[in-house]
């Protein structure tokens, strides 16, 4: 039977499939109902408000086992990370770095490795998370930076073009509802730059090959 | 309406303007999770912290020679540095900082052609260079490299050669004399201008005492100051000539046609003039700068480079239209879509509109640069946190400017050395009608005790100045 669930802002595959009782987001994102949705968004965990994810009904899992004998069942949950990539100006990775990273009430020491990765599994449905980084040579040493899981857009939504320009420091305009309109100059020249620095035509439209670009050096 | 307060933030004398560009809202991150090997970029943005430009008039015409005037100019420099110290400044304090360096950009009118201006431009841009870094070979090469009309010869040696050896009340004296009547300034001893023309070594020392006079001891930069640190031979990210590419005006077609025709080219240089400036930029603590990956062009070098950074519509940009306009109004006069975003918060290159909130502390209890003051409401999730080093100090006054943030109850706090004291709670901000009622005031236990602070709050800066309690 199942049932439609309709996505909001921050949601992600994962964390629905925690609050429906499921414990791998596959059973949901593979299912074939969720096919059309799955071949255009693609990534589980980037998906967009205004999405109907279809959630089957869980079914019954039967197992055999000899009476009177002790067994184990083990639960496989699976890993949802928080993975970032820090970089500083011009390419440069954010490498060996002490970091700080807060997610929702517990706070973690982490370092950056040669590429300037840090990861960290999170549970599903998590939301917010907060990194500091202690590194001195970089601008962005001790600032801190605020982190919504589960809010980037699709790529091919303008507000997820704008989350990635953000992020990789092409600042596109505030998230301060306000209509796009006020921003429009500052987001076409983000994408501009973006574009230039990257080798695509320049031409101020976010199309697919700058999309494709945008998610690639993104990373998502 | 007429908004005084803007002013606030910006320093303006005859020649120039200082002023720290409007503290950007914290931007977050919103990313994805990952169930696969996906991940999030989190990259550096490279963003400028404060401005000051300095005007054509502090120019000799068509030159790089740099005129004593611009003594008041680089006096509100150093103070803009005092609140964005460069490294030179920053490694002193305790503890050690990292710097905000500097980058120079010199810019043209749209008169001449763009190669022409390239040069110009960039030569005036490394007379500043070299002039707050005291590098007297820049000068040199200025002065033996003559291009175009930049030619330095004798006429800059004879202004430096006068400068040098008045004093201050004759210096005024002779410059207000100048502006009064046009006239040449008092000529040096024509032997000894020879003598500097001819020696290498004597002209180096008064290139050097002229900076120094210029400047004061204050305002002394090494190269590591810089976005570049100095680190290209070419000065590549520590100083560089936009050519004509970004005007603050653009005369509309008519204009121009009339100003093509007249013969006579005083009027048109200056309804020019203000294009003709240098700025100078200076970038977040920490941000440095690998030459070959910037953008901009060497000084010496041509256009190519630049136009690479051009707006898709540069050349429509560029263009006269048929209405005169403004970088201030229209915001669509530069062709350089790189120097565009680091300009456009630029209260020198334009006038920042949008009110802002006064928050007014007594300086008398000794605030230092890294206490803040936060102005802040859970409800409307408004947060912005200004440090004093961004305050306009007003005398006995640090005035703290807010954009305003929607309808609701605000609360003031301020850091200082490490204790948090709440100013005020349920503070209305102006345009909510509720305006701002003593008796909302949170008073602290010790009601009896001198107030530490004095705080007003609003949009007039005359408005009376309120006094409470901190409490903690």
């Amino acid at each position: 039977m199942g049932t439609y669930h309709t996505v909001v802002q921050g949601e992600y595959v994962s964390g629905i499939a925690k609050k429906y009782g499921f414990s791998s987001y596959k059973k949901i994102w593979d299912h074939a109902q969720n096919a059309e949705l799955k071949k255009q968004r693609q990534n589980p965990n980037v998906i967009f408000p205004g999405d109907q994810l279809f959630i089957p009904d869980k079914s019954e899992k039967k197992e055999s086992r000899n009476t009177g004998q002790r067994h184990q069942f083990v639960l496989k949950t699976e890993k949802l990370k928080l993975r970032l990539v820090l970089e500083d100006l011009y390419e440069k990775p954010i490498a060996n770095a002490p970091c700080e990273l807060r997610v929702e009430n517990e706070t973690f020491r982490l370092t950056t490795d040669g590429q300037g990765k840090i990861e960290k599994d999170i549970k599903a449905g998590t939301r917010t998370a907060v990194l500091t980084i202690k590194d001195p040579q970089t601008p962005i040493n001790k600032i801190l930076i605020p982190i919504k899981i589960g809010d980037l857009d699709p790529v091919d939504k303008t507000p997820g073009q704008k989350a990635r320009l953000n992020n990789l420091g092409y600042f596109a305009g505030p998230f301060d509802g306000k209509p796009e309109e006020e921003n429009k100059a500052l987001f076409l020249s983000a994408v501009e730059e973006f574009q230039c620095d990257h080798g695509l035509a320049v031409d101020g439209k976010c199309g697919p090959a700058t999309q494709a670009k945008l998610k690639q050096v993104h990373g998502c | 309406m007429n908004t005084p307060h803007n002013d606030l933030t910006r320093l303006v004398s005859d020649g120039g303007t200082a002023a720290s560009h409007p503290v950007l809202q914290e931007q977050g991150a919103f990313v994805g999770p990952a169930t696969g090997s996906e991940f999030n970029t989190i990259k550096a943005a490279i963003i400028p912290l404060a401005c000051w430009r300095l005007e054509d008039v502090r120019f000799e015409f068509d030159s790089s020679i740099v005129r004593p005037e611009s003594k008041t100019e680089l006096k509100n420099l150093a103070k803009l540095l005092d609140r964005h110290p460069p490294l030179s400044k920053a490694e002193k304090s305790q503890p050690p900082e990292l710097g905000c360096p500097l980058s120079v950009f010199g810019h043209a009118d749209p008169t001449g052609n763009d190669d022409y201006n390239k040069q110009l431009s960039g030569r005036r841009a490394k007379a500043i260079y070299a002039l707050i870094t005291r590098r007297t070979e820049l000068w040199e090469e200025l002065f033996s490299q003559p291009f175009g009309n930049d030619k330095w010869g004798r006429r800059a040696l004879e202004m430096m050669l006068d400068f040098v050896s008045s004093s201050e009340e004759e210096t005024s004296q002779k410059n207000l004399t100048t502006a009064e009547n046009g006239a040449q300034p008092v000529k040096a001893n024509q032997e000894l201008v020879t003598k500097h023309e001819r020696d290498a070594g004597k002209r180096k020392a008064l290139f050097l005492g002229y900076m120094e006079k210029l400047c004061g001891p204050e305002l002394r930069l090494r190269k590591t100051d810089f976005l570049g640190h100095g680190d290209d031979s070419g000065g590549k990210a520590d100083f560089q000539g936009c050519s004509e590419f970004n005007p603050v005006l653009i005369f509309s077609q008519e204009q121009q046609k009339k100003f093509d025709q007249d013969k006579d080219k005083t009027p048109r240089n200056s309804a020019n003039a203000s294009n003709r400036r240098v700025m100078v930029l200076i970038f977040r603590k920490g941000s440095r700068v690998a030459p070959a990956k910037w953008p901009c062009p060497r000084a010496n070098e041509g256009v190519a480079g630049c136009i690479k950074r051009f707006w898709s519509d540069g050349e429509k940009r560029r263009k006269n239209q048929d209405k005169e306009r403004e970088f201030n109004k229209t915001q669509d006069t530069f062709a350089c879509r790189f120097y565009d975003r680091l300009s456009n918060n630029s209260p020198c290159e334009r006038r920042i509109t949008g009110e802002h909130w006064i928050i007014r502390v007594d300086k008398k209890q000794g605030l230092k640069l890294e206490d803040t003051v936060t102005l802040e409401s859970k409800a409307v999730s408004y947060r912005s946190k200004i440090a004093v080093r961004n305050a306009v100090d007003i005398g006995e006054f640090l005035d703290f400017l807010f954009v305003p943030g929607p309808k609701g109850h605000y609360t003031i706090t301020l850091m200082v050395g490490g204790t948090s004291y709440f100013a005020w709670r349920n503070l209305h901000l102006p345009g909510d009608g509720q305006g701002v009622e003593p008796s909302k005031f949170d008073y602290g236990p010790n009601q009896d005790h001198p107030n530490p602070y004095v705080v007003s709050s609003g949009r007039d800066p005359n408005a009376p100045a309120v006094t409470f309690n901190l409490c903690s």
